[in-house]
């Protein structure tokens, strides 16, 4: 069984109160009992062989009044019951061979009292006998006094004795509570501190301000504690700088990461680039031919349509159709006028074709634009367009692009990266647009900077989204479908222009990128 | 012992005793058995009322031992005892016990109602011979 230091110190006063209060209670007052009864006792013998002795005296002198007085010696005592004058008397036998002594009372007081000696003896009655022997008779002096005295002694003793066990009591109780307070909380206040820095709070201080060993031993707790608290301080720091560092290394593997797929990226687009670049070229000599040839095409045509018209008109007028009956007869099976008409219309569709085919092809070469690794001058408005073109078929007859172009002047720029950029914005904003929908596309310029804004209609995103949006390898889309590069990449080409980039979204509420960009790049790279 | 006890007998019989009282209470002549009766507390108070008070001489005085065998035909201790249980059981008052015959009779001379033995004729003014049996002395 675990007996704590509060039941030790508690079973301690206990006993040590028991005892008092037996010893107290118990055995003190039965010691002064006996001494107070043997005092007693004395005292009535002391008296009855006084009485005996005046008697004895008075008898010798023959003064019966003075065996009166010495009888009435104790006469106003309060404690008397009575006091026999007791004459011993020999009786013989018939024979004289044996004799027994017979008592008879010859005076008793007070003469009230019954006269038999043996009827006085109750406990509360103590009874001396003093016998004497006088030339008149031989006898005794019989006393008998009430206890009422010692009773009343012993009372009083056993009071006394219930108050100092009851003050000792509560003595020991007020010490017990005194030492529990000043022994056991102190012992226990120190324990559970102790326990809860166990558990990791090293706030926990006792206090204690008694000089005893508790003092002492709260103290030297304090200091531990304190000690504790500077090595976990100097462990945590340790521990910070760590982890930052740890951090630091993270974020520099992740950059290393972001950039080497930059590159990779880049290193893409570049060759997408000279490539795009270069198929746009090889097809740009072609088609040139066909869209600078079209129209001397068109003029021939109309000139010989216009001979055979002519010529028509001359056997009309002659009347030469038997000498040209051959060519009438060939007529009759070509529909000379539909075939007219059909030819305008070929040419018509090749002249559309060629100068579609010129402006993808344009657009190809604006949106491939090799950079150098110097600033070159371009119009946001025209780099919008060609990514547009390129985007065309994604969005047609799905998405209503809504322009409003400001008059914007060339900036200082690397246009592949920006051509990119609104490549990435721009397929966002479609993919966001699941069927129909509008993209709004506004710029303009304050003097110092040129402003895009790319506002969709799409589905939106979360506070929590936007927030990782330009995070490298963040994406919301399914897997193998994005990559997560393109706005981390954006993000990157804009700073490197010394521009921003925000983005403002609710879901529901469609996306809106708005993208600042100076007008003139203060050095160039 | 025996003829110690014999002697003493002799010596007390041989003594004449006389009975006085104080002039008042008791009667001048009185009978052997009437005194007798008085001296043994039979009776209380004289015919006129007076309380009787019986004088002794000590009964180790010859007068004491004399009056023991002559009127109470006891030794003298027999007599105190005789007296002892009589004065305790309030049947009568005990004696006064004289020293000296001058003291006696100077008590009979103060006390009203006082009796007395002794071996002579008082001549204290304040008592007075009581004849016993028509006699002074016995």
């Amino acid at each position: 069984m675990r007996i704590t230091l509060k039941t030790k110190i508690w079973l301690t006063i206990l006993t040590i109160v028991l005892m008092f209060s037996f010893f107290s209670l118990y055995y003190f007052p039965a010691q002064q009992e006996k001494y107070l009864l043997d005092s007693y006792n004395n005292e009535v013998q002391n008296l009855t062989n006084t009485i005996s002795l005046g008697v004895k005296i008075a008898l010798k002198d023959e003064n019966f009044e003075g065996v009166q007085t010495a009888m009435s010696f104790v006469k106003d005592d309060p404690r008397l019951f009575f006091v026999n004058l007791v004459a011993t008397d020999t009786i013989w036998n018939n024979d004289s061979s044996r004799y027994t002594l017979k008592d008879s009372v010859l005076r008793t007081y007070p003469e009230d009292t019954l006269k038999t000696t043996k009827s006085h003896l109750k406990t509360s009655i103590i009874k001396k006998r003093s016998a004497f022997t006088s030339d008149m008779m031989s006898g005794a002096i019989e006393l008998a006094v009430t206890t009422e005295n010692i009773e009343m002694g012993k009372k009083k003793i056993r009071e006394t004795s219930l108050i100092v066990s009851s003050v000792v009591f509560i003595i020991g109780i007020l010490i017990g509570f005194w030492l529990a307070r000043n022994i056991s909380v102190p012992v226990l206040a120190l324990r559970d501190a102790a326990k809860k820095v166990g558990e990791g709070d090293l706030t926990q201080r006792v206090i204690n301000k008694s000089g005893d060993e508790i003092g002492e031993l709260a103290i030297a707790f304090n200091r531990m504690v304190e000690d504790l608290t500077k090595a976990r301080e100097e462990l945590r720091k340790a521990n910070l700088n760590l982890e930052s560092t740890n951090e630091a290394l993270h974020a520099t593997v992740a950059n290393l990461k972001a950039a080497q797929e930059q590159l990779v990226q880049a290193e893409k687009m570049a060759s997408l680039g000279q490539l795009t670049a270069g198929i746009a070229h090889e097809i740009n000599n072609p088609i040139n031919f066909v869209t600078a040839n079209i129209q001397p095409l068109k003029d021939d045509m109309a000139d010989i349509i216009k001979v055979i018209d002519n010529y028509e008109e001359i056997i009309k007028k002659k009347g030469l159709e038997n000498e040209f009956s051959d060519i009438e007869k060939n007529k009759q099976g070509v529909n000379v006028e539909l075939t007219k008409k059909e030819i305008n219309n070929l040419l018509k569709g090749i002249e559309d074709g060629a100068m579609r085919t010129s402006e993808i092809v344009k657009g190809l070469r604006n949106f491939s634009r090799l950079d150098r690794n110097v600033f070159r001058k371009a119009n946001m408005n025209e780099c919008i367009e060609s990514t547009l073109t390129l985007l065309h078929s994604s969005y047609k007859n799905r998405i209503e692009i809504i322009k409003q172009y400001g008059d914007l002047p060339e900036i200082d720029c690397f246009p592949g990266q920006i051509n990119q950029v609104f490549m990435n914005i721009l397929s966002n904003a479609i993919q966001a647009i699941p069927a129909e929908g509008k993209i709004f596309i506004q710029t303009w310029h304050d003097g110092k900077n040129v402003k895009i804004s790319i506002k969709d209609t799409g589905a939106g995103m979360t506070d929590e989204v936007r927030k990782k949006i330009f995070d490298p390898f963040f994406t919301t889309k399914d897997v193998g479908k994005g990559t997560g590069l393109g706005l981390s990449i954006s993000f990157g080409i804009i700073q490197k222009h010394n521009g921003e980039i925000e983005v403002f979204s609710k879901p529901g509420d469609g996306t809106e990128f708005v993208i600042r960009i100076p007008l003139i790049q203060q050095s160039t790279n | 012992m025996l003829l110690m006890f014999a002697g003493i007998i002799a010596n007390g019989q041989e003594t004449t005793l006389i009975a006085i009282s104080n002039t008042k209470g008791a009667p001048s002549i009185m009978k052997m058995t009437e005194l007798k009766s008085v001296l043994k507390g039979e009776k209380q108070r004289w015919n006129d009322g007076t309380k009787v008070s019986i004088v002794l001489m000590k009964t180790n005085t010859p007068v004491g031992e004399a009056t023991c065998q002559k009127i109470y035909n006891m030794s003298g201790d027999k007599v105190k005892r005789f007296w002892l249980g009589l004065s305790f059981s309030g049947k009568a008052d005990a004696p006064i016990f004289c020293n000296s015959i001058s003291e006696l009779e100077t008590i009979v001379a103060q006390t009203p109602g006082a009796i007395a033995i002794l071996d002579k004729i008082s001549i204290n003014t304040n008592t007075k011979t009581i004849v016993v049996d028509g006699k002074n002395s016995f």
